[in-house]
């Protein structure tokens, strides 16, 4: 009776601990905050712009020790796309590009801190900054063709003309604190992308340094399209 | 040098390649030792979602190493 009574307790404690650990990590986030990117280029025709909407959200990890926060954060949304001419320009969406905004706007403690945090759950919607340090930018691609995801190339943002022609160049980039949607339009300009999710764009599951398409082997559905899912 | 300390090496090269990592490392050399492959980093991969990260190192001299999620494995190349 003591041994089953012991053996209750302790599975109590178990499923307790396991349910609090869980439930500190589906908390609400600290930040989750919407902006719009927009790429201006200029053209010979004048300034042509595409935007996107992301997401960015960041969690408290508290752990087991509670003086040491770890911040987790994640971004979603999709990569930017400009019309230019017979092409398109895509500036990728990186793993990290939640730092656009934590670039464009100027803040007085680092993003992943208390300060930081409370700065950017403080923007107002419409607030807005440009992207200045170009080392922050997204990365940018086209296709020489679009149905063929191995045709990628990379962009140079400073030499837009070797791929476009005469003109190019990027003008700016702007970010916007926004309560709008994400739009989810990458799979109707890429319908093949979904395809990618699990693999790069040369087929392949690794990156392998000797690819002979290194652009193609680096790429997935992850550069261009990240939905939200439930963890 | 000692296989401790090479391994430790590679362990810090490791933690700043893939995603998620400190430092953004773009050179594939660190010596004679070259990176030959990584796990698929990218945000939408089962392996992200699962925290699973895996590296390939051409150690030279008929010997590779993969670290896996933190563990290292030597190989001696057939």
């Amino acid at each position: 009776m003591v041994m089953k009574t012991s053996l209750i307790v302790l599975s109590v404690l178990v499923i307790g601990t396991a349910v609090a650990f869980a439930a500190n990590q589906m908390a609400k986030p600290e930040l989750d905050l919407r902006y719009k990117i927009t790429v201006n280029v200029e053209t010979p025709d004048g300034v042509k712009s595409g935007s996107a909407v992301r997401e960015i959200v960041i969690d408290k990890l508290k752990g087991f020790n509670p003086d040491k926060a770890d911040f987790n954060s994640d971004i979603y949304g999709e990569a930017v796309v400009v019309d230019l001419n017979d092409k398109k320009l895509f500036g990728l969406l990186n793993w990290d590009a939640y730092n656009e905004v934590f670039h464009a706007f100027s803040t007085l403690g680092a993003p992943l801190s208390e300060e930081g945090i409370a700065y950017y759950n403080n923007l107002p919607i419409g607030a807005q900054a440009k992207l200045k340090d170009k080392k922050k930018w997204p990365k940018f691609v086209t296709f020489e063709d679009m149905n063929d995801p191995m045709s990628v190339q990379a962009v140079d943002h400073d030499d837009l003309s070797e791929t476009f022609g005469q003109g190019y160049t990027i003008k700016n980039i702007e970010i916007e604190i926004t309560d709008q949607q994400i739009n989810w339009n990458m799979p109707k300009i890429l319908p093949w992308i979904e395809q990618y999710r699990n693999k790069l764009f040369d087929g392949r599951t690794i990156h392998l340094t000797n690819a002979e398409n290194k652009l193609a082997n680096s790429l997935g559905a992850g550069s261009f399209i990240v939905r939200r899912t439930i963890k | 040098m000692k296989l401790e300390l090479f391994n430790a090496i590679l362990s810090m090269d490791s933690y700043h390649r893939g995603y998620d990592q400190g430092i953004e490392l773009t050179g594939i050399e660190l010596g004679d030792t070259l990176v030959i492959a990584e796990s698929n980093a990218q945000n939408t991969s089962d392996e992200v979602s699962t925290s699973f990260y895996a590296i390939a190192y051409d150690l030279g001299m008929d010997y590779s190493e993969a670290i896996i999620n933190g563990t290292h494995y030597i190989y001696r190349m057939e």
